[in-house]
């Protein structure tokens, strides 16, 4: 994220505390297609992504006359989201459930792949890195998908997470091993 | 230089200054290992990043939903009443607790951890725990521990604590089954508590230090608590404990505060083995000199 960036988020904070309130819809704009792709990495469901994301935004809002400012609104944003999907999988344990249906779906695919799933290899490519994603161990997957898919520093990583910058150092290299040896086929 | 002194995945991800980026390159240019390392890395980034982003479905709905959910009581409502039509269709679907065939879900718990027979395990409530007793004391290791596992997760405590003390032993062990997967997600850890008590019964220790070997590889926090519960092993008044303690202190791939071992090394029994795993942690290479040890635990766990 570039300085510039963050000066206009600060800007745009400034202005929904000083009462502004399309300030906010103009972060949440901004932030949403990422919010919702990385809600989607943790969660691996589009509906619970959605929901996941618009929670958070929510959170945010109620929240955000609070915020000091003192991390990035964006680094401020991704811990609501993080804090949320742990919540949720506290209070539900979803994620057995979840990796229950990858489990299934893995076994589905095994069991009968169709003329149509064969030919389609991105496809199938695409399924196995989001499978092999999701069954990460809960901060090796978090490390990495805001590394990967949301370009972060290990700084930025770390004060999101709450960690240090050796700990974002050795779960992104746990991720990479553990990810090379389950997809040694696909390399 | 050594290739373990390379720090090649933070030069992959542009972390180094130019000094230290120099450094990397100059190492890469003269090491055909590092490079097919960083190339493999490199390769394995490409295709994680093949994944197609995902846009959301209906941006302006999106927009509405969280302004809508900021002025309400606390929820984005539209997901919220979802989420009750999904909970009053699940009721209706629902088999009632009476008609819950525990045993059939216990084999298909066996055969393979999963969630929906714990939560129609759950629905049945107290009246499936003394099936599950039951199905502890049969000859199936499998079927045993997912029992026993089932129990931990849904009894009270009081219930958990009768079962465990009544486990009757078996001597030839359990052929090392695990109760549930692990390292597919932080929530196994709930599986320590279940690991530490199974311990302390004969006949279950290689179930036990099975599972505290693979729950150490789940997370930070699983890391911790692995070793907060070894270190109290290691306390343990019962000798056989705190050697298999030592033993799983001696595996651990982690972070260990080694200052536990140092209280073993006067103890006859005990002494070699923690003077033994001292040295292999330490490098050092002191004789059963308790002050020696303590000093040179606290320089190496220094901050």
């Amino acid at each position: 994220m570039s300085e510039g960036d963050a000066m206009v988020d600060a800007e745009l904070v400034l202005k929904f505390k000083g009462g502004e309130e399309s300030a906010f819809e103009a972060l949440v704009r901004k932030y949403m297609t990422d919010a919702f792709t990385f809600c989607l990495h943790l969660t691996h469901d589009a509906q619970e992504a959605e929901e996941l994301s618009q929670q958070g935004f929510v959170s945010a809002y109620r929240a955000l006359r609070g915020f000091r400012g003192e991390s990035t609104f964006k680094s401020w944003l991704y811990r609501i989201f993080i804090n949320l999907h742990r919540d949720q999988i506290r209070r539900t344990r979803r994620s057995e459930a979840r990796l229950e249906v990858v489990r299934e779906e893995t076994r589905r695919r095994q069991e009968a792949p169709t003329a149509e799933e064969s030919s389609m290899h991105a496809s199938e490519l695409s399924d196995v890195v989001q499978e092999k994603v999701e069954l990460l161990p809960a901060r090796q997957r978090e490390v990495l998908v805001l590394h990967l898919y949301q370009g972060l520093d290990y700084h930025e990583i770390a004060r999101i997470l709450g960690c240090t910058y050796d700990d974002v150092k050795m779960n992104l290299s746990l991720a990479r091993k553990r990810l090379r040896l389950e997809m040694k086929e696909y390399l | 230089m050594t290739c373990g002194d390379v720090r090649l995945e933070e030069y992959l991800d542009g972390e180094l200054g130019e000094p230290d980026r120099a450094v990397v390159e100059t190492h890469l240019a003269s090491c055909a290992a590092c490079s097919a390392e960083l190339a493999a890395v490199r390769n394995l980034e490409k295709i994680l990043r093949s994944v197609p982003a995902r846009s959301i479905p209906d941006a302006e709905r999106f927009v509405q939903r969280v302004h809508a959910g900021s002025r309400s009581g606390g929820r984005v409502w539209i997901g919220l009443a979802a989420a009750l039509l999904v909970g009053a269709v699940a009721l209706l679907v629902r088999p009632p607790a009476d008609r819950v065939d525990v045993r059939a879900e216990l084999a298909s718990y066996a055969a393979r951890p999963n969630s929906a027979a714990e939560a129609r395990l759950r629905d049945a409530g107290p009246a499936a725990y003394p099936v599950l007793e039951a199905a502890m004391r049969g000859s199936d290791a499998r079927v045993q521990f997912a029992a026993a596992s089932l129990l931990f997760k849904l009894a009270d405590r009081a219930t958990a604590d009768r079962v465990l003390a009544g486990w009757t032993p078996r001597p030839e062990g359990n052929g090392g089954a695990l109760l549930a997967d692990t390292g597919g997600d932080s929530t196994d850890i709930e599986m320590l508590p279940v690991a530490v008590s199974a311990l302390e019964l004969q006949g279950q220790e290689r179930w036990a230090v099975d599972v505290l070997r693979k729950l150490q590889w789940l997370s930070r926090e699983a890391q911790g608590r692995v070793a907060g519960s070894v270190v109290t092993l290691l306390k343990h008044e019962n000798p056989r404990i705190q050697k298999l303690a030592l033993d799983i202190a001696d595996e651990l791939d982690i972070e260990f505060p080694l200052a536990a071992l140092v209280d073993l090394l006067d103890s006859p029994e005990l002494g070699d083995k923690a003077l033994k795993v001292l040295r292999d942690a330490t490098g050092k290479d002191f004789p059963k000199d308790k002050d020696a040890w303590r000093k040179a635990v606290l320089k190496k766990e220094a901050p």
